[in-house]
């Protein structure tokens, strides 16, 4: 006479099992999620500390700027200047029509 | 541990029920196995995806350490940068300065767009307007950066041919 299988037995070792696994599964999930909240508080946090700094740059830069704002705009004049003759003298003007051309008595 | 676990499991149920027919105790040994796989398959995923976030934690973290310790640097770049902004600004105003200057002493359009590398649609405007526009730049551009000051902290600007962008 041939044995029932116990399916009772087996039915249970499946539910423990699976549910083990998912209870484990679950737990880690937590895990999981607790860290990407943290990871995404700490991204928040750079970007505000990145926007102060940023901030501060730009302030910075306009205080300098408006410091030196008389001899940045002659250095800059100068410079484009004088890249603008030569590329005239390069273009066969004269030096005379060079300094007619760029006599610019109404500057920035 | 789950895999020992899922092993003792099956290794009982197995030794437990030597005297099943054989054909029962194949069935069911294969379906432990495979539920203990797809278990394991479960607890696998959500490790993965626990390495993963804690990856991307410690990624933070890190950056954050690097910009904390490089915090002067970065507030000398972005000074810079502004910098280097106000000065392209202003250089580009002053070549449509010249470039104004060279249109009224006679010279014509297309050799002072060729001569200056002046872009299409500024000499375009500044033919057409003859306004000072060689301070419109500017003017725009100390707009975009004060309006992000004061009203979006965090954002850029995009000066097009009409309006200002903020994005």
């Amino acid at each position: 006479m041939l044995t029932q299988p116990d399916f009772e037995k087996y039915a249970q070792t499946l539910q423990e099992t699976m549910a083990a696994a998912i209870a484990e599964g679950e737990a880690l999930n937590k895990l999981a999620a607790a860290d990407r909240e943290a990871a995404a508080d700490v991204r928040i946090t750079i970007q505000e500390k990145l926007n102060a700094l940023e901030t501060l740059g730009r302030q910075a830069a306009e205080k300098q700027v408006h410091e030196h704002r008389q001899q940045l705009k002659e250095t800059i004049w100068e410079d484009v200047l004088n890249s603008v003759a030569a590329k005239l003298l390069h273009n066969g003007e004269s030096a005379d029509d060079i300094a007619k051309i760029l006599d610019i008595s109404e500057r920035l | 541990m789950m895999c020992r676990n899922f092993t003792t499991k099956l290794l009982h149920f197995t030794l437990l029920n030597m005297d099943y027919t054989d054909q029962y105790a194949r069935i069911m040994q294969k379906m432990l196995a495979d539920n203990a796989a797809a278990a394991e398959a479960v607890v696998a995923g959500a490790r993965a995806e626990r390495e993963a976030a804690a990856g991307e934690w410690q990624a933070a973290r890190n950056q954050w350490q690097e910009n904390e310790q490089n915090a002067a640097q970065i507030l000398q770049d972005y000074t810079d940068k502004y910098r280097a902004q106000f000065e392209k600004y202003l250089r580009e105003a002053i070549t449509e300065k010249i470039a104004e200057h060279m249109l009224k002493k006679g010279k014509s359009v297309e050799f002072v767009m060729a001569l200056l590398s002046l872009p299409a649609r500024l000499m375009q405007t500044t033919v057409n307007t003859k306004l000072p526009l060689a301070e419109r730049d500017l003017i725009l551009e100390f707009m975009g950066m004060q309006t992000v000051a004061d009203q979006a902290p965090g954002h850029r600007y995009r000066i097009s041919h009409n309006s200002i962008v903020l994005y």
